[in-house]
């Protein structure tokens, strides 16, 4: 099992998995984008039997190298954190957590 | 065989170098870093001790030479013997037999193979299917190429290992920007339909559901890798 399964299956409870239909079984798809600047590989988490990912997670490709992830949660924080309901039309951050120094 | 990790690489070059060829040595390593994107498929992505068998020349085992703790390219027999259960991953391009069952010796207890190989689709070479089968007919086991993906997990599972994934790599290995689980249907047809919506997510539905017909799929996938655990003792 890869490092992100293992982490959403050993912290289904703390993240609230089943607000996103997440069952014991994840399918997912490992995006790995090639233009120059990218320094980061995205797993989409689909629930079973939908083709709609409820959960993305972006993962930076080299360790140590965390800012650009680190700033772009906080963005999400302050911008969902604006107005009491949110914005449906930008992601909620689930969770931010370091693994392996990334 | 130089040998050393990232970090160290990256801690090294800036004690020593301006800013500027810092940025760039950074750089250089993310987009080479692209060739390993798979290693997130593990369950920690910093590679450790490893144990590579294949082509010499190749842009798998030159990334992987940055971005290991050590990687020992395993060209005798002679070696085999003096590194039994000592490496943390064992990476294999175009599998054979023989380093299958000789990355399985190297392999430590409960650590990873990564085998990386083609089917018969691929697009630069479509005539090896013919090859592999005309191999497969004429010398069975024992032409030494496993010639399809459940042929190999075959062979891997009588080596030993019980927790075995496979993976399709789209386009190819060199230009990856997805790699999409080869186990269940489901993330096949989600890998080509999640972005589109519509008659065209529909009908790319319906023919990816014929096309990845579980146990089909495995037959004409062009680029392929496995991921296996061996068993702890």
């Amino acid at each position: 099992m890869n490092m992100i399964l293992e982490f959403l299956i050993a912290n289904r409870e703390s993240l609230h998995l089943e607000k996103y239909n997440l069952s014991d079984k994840l399918d997912f798809v490992l995006l790995a984008p090639r233009f120059r600047a990218s320094s980061h590989i995205l797993f989409l988490i689909f629930p079973r039997g939908s083709p709609r990912p409820t959960l993305v997670v972006k993962v930076p490709r080299l360790a140590g190298i965390n800012n650009s992830v680190e700033r772009e949660a906080a963005n999400l924080s302050a911008i969902q954190a604006s107005r009491p309901e949110g914005f449906n039309s930008i992601p909620y951050l689930v969770a931010i957590q370091e693994s392996h120094n990334r | 065989m130089p040998s050393f990790t990232s970090t160290s690489i990256i801690s090294g070059v800036i004690g020593k170098t301006s800013g500027t060829a810092d940025n760039q040595f950074k750089d250089h390593l993310l987009q080479v870093s692209r060739r390993l994107d798979w290693r997130f498929l593990l369950p920690n992505p910093d590679l450790g001790n490893v144990a590579y068998l294949g082509p010499e020349e190749d842009s798998l085992v030159d990334t992987l030479q940055l971005f290991c703790q050590t990687l020992t390219q395993i060209n005798s027999l002679q070696l085999v013997s003096t590194r039994l259960n000592d490496f943390d991953l064992v990476v294999i391009k175009n599998p054979t037999n023989q380093y299958l069952k000789v990355g399985t010796q190297l392999l430590k207890p409960g650590g990873y193979i990564f085998i990386e190989t083609y089917g018969w689709s691929r697009i630069d070479k479509p005539g090896l299917y013919l090859k592999y089968c005309y191999d497969f007919l004429q010398h069975r086991e024992s032409s030494g190429q496993p010639w399809s993906l459940p042929h190999i997990k075959n062979v891997i599972r009588r080596l030993g290992f019980q927790t075995i994934h496979a993976y399709w790599h789209w386009p190819n290995f060199e230009a990856c920007t997805r790699i999409i689980g080869l186990d269940d249907t489901d993330s096949q047809t989600l890998a080509f339909s999640f972005q589109e919506n519509g008659i065209q997510a529909y009908l790319k539905k319906a023919l990816s559901s014929g096309l990845f017909h579980p146990g089909w799929v495995q037959y004409w996938v062009p680029y392929f890798s496995i991921i296996a655990r061996k068993d702890s003792i």
